[in-house]
């Protein structure tokens, strides 16, 4: 981590956008003098010694704004009298002082790196990636069939509710890294859930006009959903072992959903004629292949090199219609809200191709002052 | 049917007969005793359950039907018939409420200090040959002659044959004595009001007189062809479309020929076309349904188990006159229910035509008749007569008749206001009968046959005292009956007797089905010769039973009676 940060310094300061307390800088040489400003005419505010570490708080073209650790005065350096180094200043143990001259014994000065590409925070390196899993959806399939028949000479009409219901499923998913933290995989998903509709409605009264009986009932009925979801990811490896990947795309779902059939519903009520209850329900399951859209996030934690576990969030909707013949045709949603976990493998990338990055500037020793 | 005489430009009167007035108070006079009451509680419940127990044992009391009561459960209307050596005595009856082993109520009508001699000396055919000959019955009039012991009316018994018939414009019974052949009484047992599925429009719609009455006509389908033929309720409704052939009609309601699938009412659209068939087959069935959903009786005879065939069209409107007045009042004015007349003793209701135009009635000021089948009430009045006639089969004259009227008004009213939103107006439910049908036809005339809320003001009494007491209409049923009509309405809405000028506070229409219901429970259970006073106790009685010792339904109904002059 300390590490990735060094490397994408030097593109920092091109921006000059520094946090103070994140870098320092050490000193080349004896008699380098801090300014109030950064002026080389401006007055000398402490002289350094060569390897005296200050804290970076500020940076222009030219000159170091720093403050001696131990003194707490602030001052400027010339950016060509000091060499950057990752960390905070640690005031070497003992009596340094604000010109003390004792330094890391054989640290090389070093320019910084000028970076031909600013390397972004979690490069992304594997191949690519698989996953398997299961997942409990929270589905956003809930719809109602309407029907309506002529019935003692009036309109009967029912409204079958299919509710939407959490299901189980598992989920299969891959991807392929073609740019930077960029993949295009896809994934599969497969749920299927039972669940018993309910039917109210009003059913004309077989003996008085307009005084319609309640209907009430149920049966039980299945929806199935296979769905494909091509997805764009972008992959950003939080840590060496951890990796978030949020990935966005077209979904398409093959439903199999029991509806009922036109005139399905047989009734039973009986005199007086107070209510009317659903005996039995005559159903089809109807298949239908539905295009939407999909959206989530996947975070995977790496016990290896390339095998680890990881959880996932989704949500992929899509609508679809069935046609009844002579009733409305029945509209539903595939998909829902998905949370799952699972098996995560990530294919790491051949060694050879694996720099995408500049040169590593020198690394620069820890100061590790010697009594 | 009631004032069935004053009609442009005939003047008919169906001469009724009445051998024997059967007075409602208890007998006078040295021989038999006949004792009418209701033993509910204490002492006399137990000595009366004794003596039943007794008398069963000595089978002088056998048990005819047994009646679960539909209301509360776990009760039992035990019905019982009165024998005396072996010989049913007409009018003797006990009806046993029962829950479980114990007897909670007793509704007797028992006669005793019989002495007869119970061998006949006519024969079967001797006695038929008297009722041919008191009634003009054709020959081939089907007579089922029982034979029974006859309470006259100054407490002495005669040993009689039994005979009744439908005879197209009345049905007579008649009491023969066995022994002499002489006619010991005779009523009419005529009972008249006044006088899929598919969808049709109401005969008020049609005329154009409403919008919107549209109604489902539960129906058949056979042969691509709808018949009047409800197979949706969980008894048997058939509308039977005579299409204006009087000889034909008569002939059904006797029994003179069956009944044929050729006669039911059809219809070859998906819309019931005839307006007619439309109410009456509809207007039965919502009978049916009131009596279910309110009463928890199941059709008739609470089985399910009596089908009832409907006649509408006896006559055609342009015929009119070509009718004799009687055939005029019967089959024109009128509607009736004819229990077990057709030709397999079917239970048969007949909706008349109504009147052609420019004629009206001169009653109550001038009414136009339209089709007896517009008015919903008027249905559900005779389709109560069926329940009745598998019930308490309340006689038909004098005050048991009155009783019989009234029972059948009163769940008429109870049907409407079930069935129809309250209001005035057609196709509303109030407190009056038939008026759906029977229009007003001037201003100031009018509408509907008989009033629950003034009596008077349609010429019936309201009150036992200004009851009819003469002979015409069995005993002014279709008068009298209003007594208990008004008795039914105070209990209700509550209101002023006009007559005795006492208040009862009523229950309240929100309430008005527990009255119903003590109505339907009390009137189902009172012995064939109940009278006004029975009626009361029995209905105070069930009030009790329904809804508690000093509740308001039991309040409003002993005050209802007592404004009524009613004891």
């Amino acid at each position: 981590m300390l590490k990735r940060i060094s490397l994408f310094l030097p593109a920092l300061l091109c921006l000059s956008v520094l946090a103070a307390s994140a870098a320092s800088v050490r000193v080349k040489a004896d008699n380098t003098p801090m300014r109030a400003s950064g002026s080389p005419t401006a007055t000398v505010v402490l002289t350094l010694k060569a390897g005296a570490v200050l804290d970076l708080l500020d940076a222009n073209r030219d000159w170091y704004k720093v403050r001696d650790p131990q003194s707490k005065k602030e001052g400027f350096v010339l950016v060509a009298a000091v060499e950057l180094q990752p960390g905070p200043a640690v005031p070497p143990t003992g009596s340094q002082q604000a010109t003390g001259t004792a330094g890391a014994k054989g640290a090389k000065p070093a320019t910084p790196a000028k970076a031909t590409r600013p390397p972004s925070k979690g490069d992304w390196t594997d191949r690519g990636y698989f996953s398997v899993g299961g997942f409990y959806e929270t589905g956003v399939s809930d719809f109602t069939q309407t029907q309506s028949w002529l019935s003692f000479a009036e309109t009967a009409s029912a409204t079958i509710a299919f509710p939407a219901k959490s299901a189980a499923g598992f989920d299969v998913e891959g991807g392929y890294r073609i740019w930077r933290n960029m993949a295009v995989g896809v994934g599969i998903t497969s749920v299927s859930r039972s669940t018993t509709t309910t039917v109210t409605g009003s059913l004309p009264n077989p003996l008085y006009l307009n005084r319609p009986l309640t209907l009430s009932g149920g049966f039980a009925s299945s929806n199935s959903q296979v769905g494909i979801h091509l997805q764009v990811a972008w992959v950003v490896p939080v840590s060496p072992k951890m990796n978030l990947m949020v990935f966005a795309g077209p979904s398409v779902f093959s439903v199999k959903q029991t509806i009922v059939q036109p005139r399905g519903i047989s009734l039973s009520s009986a005199y007086p004629f107070e209510s009317g209850s659903i005996t039995s329900a005559s159903t089809t399951d109807a298949s239908k292949t539905a295009f939407g859209f999909g959206a989530g996030a996947d975070f995977s934690y790496f016990f290896s090199k390339t095998v680890g576990v990881g959880g996932l969030m989704r949500y992929a909707r899509a609508p679809v219609s069935f046609a009844v013949e002579g009733q409305p045709d029945v509209k539903m949603n595939a998909g829902g809200f998905q949370v799952g976990a699972g098996l995560r493998v990530r294919i790491p990338a051949p060694k050879k191709s694996a720099p995408v990055k500049p040169p590593l500037p020198p690394k620069p020793a820890a100061p590790t002052p010697k009594k | 049917m009631r004032r069935i005489s004053r009609i442009i430009p005939i003047i008919l009167v169906l001469s009724i007969g009445l051998g024997v007035y059967l007075a409602a108070q208890a007998p006078r006079g040295v021989g038999g005793t006949n004792e009418r009451l209701l033993a509910a509680s204490g002492q006399s419940l137990r000595d009366w359950d004794d003596r039943v127990i007794s008398m069963e044992r000595e089978r002088q009391m056998r048990l005819r039907t047994v009646q679960a009561d539909p209301l509360v459960p776990g009760r039992m209307h035990e019905r019982l018939d009165q024998y005396f050596r072996g010989v049913r005595v007409q009018g003797g009856e006990v009806v046993r409420e029962t829950d479980g082993q114990m007897t909670l109520s007793v509704t007797a009508s028992v006669y005793s200090g019989i002495d007869v001699d119970t061998n006949p000396t006519l024969s079967p055919e001797q006695a038929i040959r008297v009722y041919q000959r008191e009634t003009g019955a054709p020959a081939d009039t089907r007579l089922k002659p029982e034979l029974v012991v006859f309470p006259r009316n100054d407490n002495t018994y005669a040993l009689t044959y039994r005979l009744s018939a439908f005879l197209g414009n009345e049905a007579p019974v008649v009491f023969v004595n066995a022994k002499t052949g002489a006619v010991e009484w005779r009523y009419n047992n005529l009972k008249f009001q006044q006088a899929t599925a598919l969808v049709g429009n109401g005969i008020l719609a049609s005329e154009g007189l409403v919008s919107g009455d549209q109604k489902k006509v539960s129906c058949a389908v056979q042969g691509g062809s709808y018949l009047a033929w409800d197979m949706i309720r969980p008894t048997t409704f058939k509308t039977y479309d005579l299409k204006g052939n009087l000889t034909r009609a008569k002939d059904l309601l006797d029994g003179r020929i069956p009944i044929s699938q050729s006669d039911m009412a059809t219809n070859s659209a998906s819309t019931w076309t005839d307006p007619v068939v439309v109410d009456a087959h509809t207007y039965v069935g919502w009978a049916y349904d009131y009596f279910y959903t309110r009463h928890g009786w199941k059709g008739l005879n609470n089985q399910n188990g009596r089908p009832l065939y409907v006649v509408v069209h006896p006559a055609n409107r342009s015929d009119f006159t070509k009718y004799s007045a009687a055939d005029q009042n019967t089959y024109y004015m009128n509607a009736f229910y004819c229990g077990q007349c057709g030709y397999a003793f079917e239970d048969m209701l007949m909706l008349g035509e109504g009147l052609p135009p420019n004629f009206y009635a001169t009653d109550l000021g001038g009414q136009t008749v339209d089709y007896a089948a517009a008015a919903f009430d008027v249905v559900a009045h005779e389709y109560t007569h069926g329940v009745t006639d598998y019930t308490s089969a309340l006689v038909y004259a004098n005050e048991s008749g009155a009783l019989n009227e009234a029972f059948s008004d009163i769940m008429s009213i109870g049907a409407e206001f079930f069935q129809q939103a309250a209001g005035s107006g057609l196709l509303k439910a109030e407190y009056l009968e038939g008026e759906d049908a029977w229009r007003a036809r001037f201003a100031g005339s009018l509408s509907g046959l008989r009033s629950f809320v003034d009596p008077i003001a349609y010429g019936d009494p309201d009150n036992y005292s200004k009851r009819y007491t003469g002979t015409s209409d069995g005993g002014g049923v279709h008068t009298n009956s209003s007594i208990a009509n008004h008795a039914f309405y105070l209990a209700v809405e509550g209101g002023t007797n006009r007559t005795s000028g006492l208040t009862v506070a009523g229950v309240g229409s929100a309430n008005r089905d527990k009255i119903e219901k003590v109505f339907f429970r009390s009137f189902t259970t009172l012995t064939s010769n109940a009278t006004f006073s029975l009626a009361r106790a029995k209905t105070i009685q069930d009030a009790r039973t329904l809804y508690g010792t000093g509740s308001t339904v039991e309040t409003a109904i002993t005050q209802a009676w007592t404004a009524v002059g009613v004891f």
